[in-house]
């Protein structure tokens, strides 16, 4: 196989230069996000300023990017979160990481500041740097339509930052297409530091197999599982809004700041059908035979005649929880979340910590600029992520995300702003559900849906399947919303196969939460021996994904993460559930603790700190990492 | 032997470039989208993919133009296809073709374009939405309507205000 190279690229003194990945790196943390945790752990130390020239900001691509193995357009950025100051990763789909591999790339690493705002263009082995004066506050889609038009190339693909990452707000994003971002841990604010407008890539060359015939093969059967998956023409049609639905009627979906788990006119006016009325065109990222996106158009309200692709269940459910009832306004959130750079997620917790704030009277008209913070008084959102966008007024204490913003409120605020980590929680009932509290808990960048969520507990599971993987596990409890036993091995579990999907790479979609019922490790290592021509098993792989989960733990570690901070809002163990299915129901606080010992001792990891023990890491071959666990 | 074609419904592409990476893995073992002869052209902004191919024409002006002959219609099946051993790559076919369906190859430099994969056309038999169709020409007016009827269902149920 022609793997790409790693390319690094100092924006300070405009050197770059290329390495190649060598058999060690491929085996053992494979692609993605394996070997940007890797570069990024190696090339920082602790205490960096993530917002520093010295601070590398690293993407990546993994070794099935660009071939024809399902749902393979997804691409990664690593880097320590300006929001967090741990771990920071964040993915999107859409066509740059493909068209990253076309060039020959699999990595970027990025250092140092540019003295003026510069774009870099990758053209297969050509690299420049090219002035982005002209690019200055202009918004995402207009950054990616200019950058196209200068260049005379719709196939370029650009990955930039809009106004929210160059007025380097916490919680800005990197956006590839219209909505495309990688949202999570304020990567756009890394991007915007180093005057990094927008990265175009074009590809001219190709990506090659190790052996094409067994490869199209292993596509074949990963590509049949995902057709035949019970769930898989729904996912297609509704996207992730589907599962809205399910987390509506099973009292998972919360408002007002987890307040409340109900929401009079919902089944009217928010399900899923309710939204693909405005649904014009399917989308699809690179390579998906799923295509859960949606190009909407509205057509009436307020609203009328706004255009754009979206929404998608993050960004739904966090500004569904502030009020906005209607589709067109939230089509309007989404959009200009886009445009600014924004990250939907975190805008919607944001907000509803704010608005609970105002609720409470710790914030009145005289902080927030006038503007009165009433649940689902749309105005006042729109105005809010503009303020934010450029650090306006109130804006500016928002744009500092949830600890920052608490901070700066004041007066006990940092009650109402919910996050893990510093990294903004989606908003959802956790009273239930333990397996998945467990997993937001200690999830390596905060708070954290995506990476290893245990589907067992969810509705839909292929019980065959899951009796042949945990088979030395009690299935009920497993399949249990409310119980803690075996909750730990299980989110462990799933935290290392969420990995893997992210990793090769494979979309979460299409991978983890609909595939965790069907595919299976041995898809996985068939696609990438038969890719590669390095021999992967289904062993092998669970190493380098204990490995590298591993790894990503370590840098938290070594930034001073402890047992105390793997834990979710206090909301979930003080105040009952209020309604909905699970009302009355709390997280047991003894049982709580109880389960993270279980986690501990099922990572190898000290009870007492949640460190890992020297012994775990000389056995995942991370010997290198036993002297930092000497300076602690 | 009756004449098939490709058809494409546009409204079903979502624009995955599932096809183009499948065309160039069939005719250079590469997925490579520079490489392919069924193209989709984007625009992000407008939410618009639209795919073209050759379309195997009657008259061919990729045909006409070549200055060396090596462009010939098939008899029987009515494929158009190069002679890419001869081909000097000179691009006349490039300039004249109206549906931008034929290329110069970016490593050999000869011209390229739809051949139908030899009967087996690997966009048709990938495409993970339905989007394009091998058929003979009695079948092509069939898809066509059922790509309007679906469209013409969805705009009735849109103006009715249904849920779908």
């Amino acid at each position: 196989m022609n793997r790409g190279d790693i390319l690094r690229i100092n924006l300070s003194d405009g050197t770059v230069s290329s390495e190649s990945i060598g058999k060690e790196l491929m085996l053992n943390f494979i692609g993605g996000r394996g070997i940007n945790a890797r570069i990024l752990y190696y090339e920082t130390g602790p205490g960096l300023d993530p917002l520093s020239p010295e601070a590398p900001l690293v993407f990546g691509v993994g070794p099935l990017t660009g071939t024809a193995s399902p749902a393979s357009g997804r691409w990664v950025i690593t880097a320590k979160s300006p929001m967090t100051g741990i771990f920071g990763e964040a993915h999107a789909g859409g066509y740059w990481g493909a068209e990253l591999r076309f060039a020959g790339h699999e990595h970027l690493i990025i250092t140092g500041k540019a003295s003026q705002p510069v774009y870099l263009l990758i053209e297969d082995e050509k690299v420049q740097i090219r002035d982005a004066g002209y690019l200055r506050g202009k918004n995402v889609w207009e950054t990616q339509k200019l950058i196209r038009e200068e260049l005379g190339d719709s196939r370029i693909q650009v990955a930039c930052i809009g106004p929210g990452g160059e007025n380097l707000v916490k919680w800005a994003c990197v956006i590839n297409g219209l909505t495309h971002s990688a949202g999570r841990c304020g990567m756009g604010a890394v991007m915007g530091s180093k005057n990094l407008k927008a990265i175009a890539v074009r590809g001219h060359g190709g990506v090659k197999v190790a052996k094409p015939v067994e490869f199209m093969n292993a596509v074949k059967e990963t590509k049949r599982i995902i057709r035949e998956h019970p769930n898989y023409k729904n996912f297609s049609k509704y996207g992730t809004m589907l599962i809205a639905n399910s987390l509506y009627d099973n009292g998972r979906l919360t408002f007002k700041n987890i307040q409340t788990t109900r929401q009079e006119g919902y089944n009217e006016r928010l399900r899923a059908e309710n939204f693909i009325v405005h649904t014009v065109k399917q989308k699809a990222c690179f390579g998906c035979p799923c295509g859960c996106g949606h190009r909407y158009v509205v057509k009436e309200g307020p609203f009328a005649g706004i255009a754009g692709d979206g929404t998608e269940l993050t960004t739904f459910m966090n500004l569904v929880g502030v009020g906005i009832e209607d589709w067109g306004a939230m089509f309007k959130a989404t959009e200009l979340c886009n445009l600014y750079g924004l990250d939907t997620a975190s805008a919607g917790v944001v907000l509803q910590g704010a608005f609970e704030c105002y609720q409470r009277g710790l914030l009145t008209q005289k902080d927030t600029d006038g503007l009165a913070l009433e649940w689902g008084n749309v105005d006042v959102v729109l105005e809010l992520l503009r303020k934010t966008a450029y650090r306006e007024g109130f804006g500016n204490v928002l744009a500092e995300s949830t600890t920052g913003a608490a901070k700066k409120i004041g007066k006990g605020a940092d009650r109402y702003f919910f996050h893990i980590k510093g990294l903004d929680m989606l908003l959802v009932m956790h009273s239930a559900f333990i397996g998945s509290a467990l997993c937001y808990a200690t999830s390596t960048r905060g708070a954290d849906h995506l990476r290893g969520l245990p589907t067992t507990e969810f509705y839909v599971f292929n019980e065959p399947l899951i009796k042949k993987r945990f088979g030395h596990l009690d299935f009920k409890a497993l399949t249990s919303k409310y119980g803690y036993k075996d909750k730990a091995p299980i989110t462990v579990w799933h935290q290392h196969f969420s990995v893997l999907f992210d990793s090769l790479p494979m979309c979460t979609f299409n991978g983890e939460w609909m595939l965790a019922q069907g595919i299976d490790l041995d898809n996985m290592a068939d696609l990438l021996t038969t890719a590669t021509g390095i021999d992967y098993s289904p062993e092998t792989l669970m190493k380098a994904a204990e490995r590298i989960y591993n790894l990503e733990h370590m840098f938290n570690v070594r930034e001073g993460i402890r047992r105390k901070d793997d834990t979710v809002p206090w909301r979930y163990f003080e105040e009952p559930c209020p309604d909905g299915p699970d009302k009355g129901r709390l997280i047991d606080k003894e049982a709580w603790e109880k389960l993270k010992d279980e986690y501990y001792d099922e990572r190898g990891w000290d009870r007492e700190t949640g460190i890992p023990s020297k012994k775990k890491l000389v056995e995942l071959g991370l010997n290198d990492l036993v002297k930092d666990l000497k300076s602690l | 032997m009756k004449t098939k074609k490709l058809v494409i419904d546009a409204n079903r592409c979502k624009g995955c470039l599932t096809c183009e990476i499948m065309c160039s893995f069939f005719h250079d073992q590469v997925f490579s989208t520079d490489r392919a002869r069924i193209h989709i052209l984007k625009d992000d902004e407008a939410g618009v993919d639209a795919p073209i191919v050759c379309r195997q024409c009657s008259k061919p002006a990729c045909l006409t133009v070549c200055p060396e002959k090596v462009i010939s219609k098939d008899s029987v099946t009515g494929i158009v296809s190069v002679d890419e051993i001869i081909c000097s790559g000179c691009g006349e076919c490039v300039e004249a073709c109206s549906y931008g369906a034929m290329a110069l190859h970016p490593d050999t430099g000869v011209a390229i374009k739809c051949d139908v994969c030899g009967g087996n056309p690997q966009c048709v038999e990938h495409c993970p939405h339905g989007a394009i169709f091998f058929a003979e020409p009695a079948k092509i007016n069939t898809i066509k309507r059922e790509g309007l009827r679906r469209e013409i269902v969805e705009r009735v149920l849109q103006g009715r205000g249904e849920r779908r």
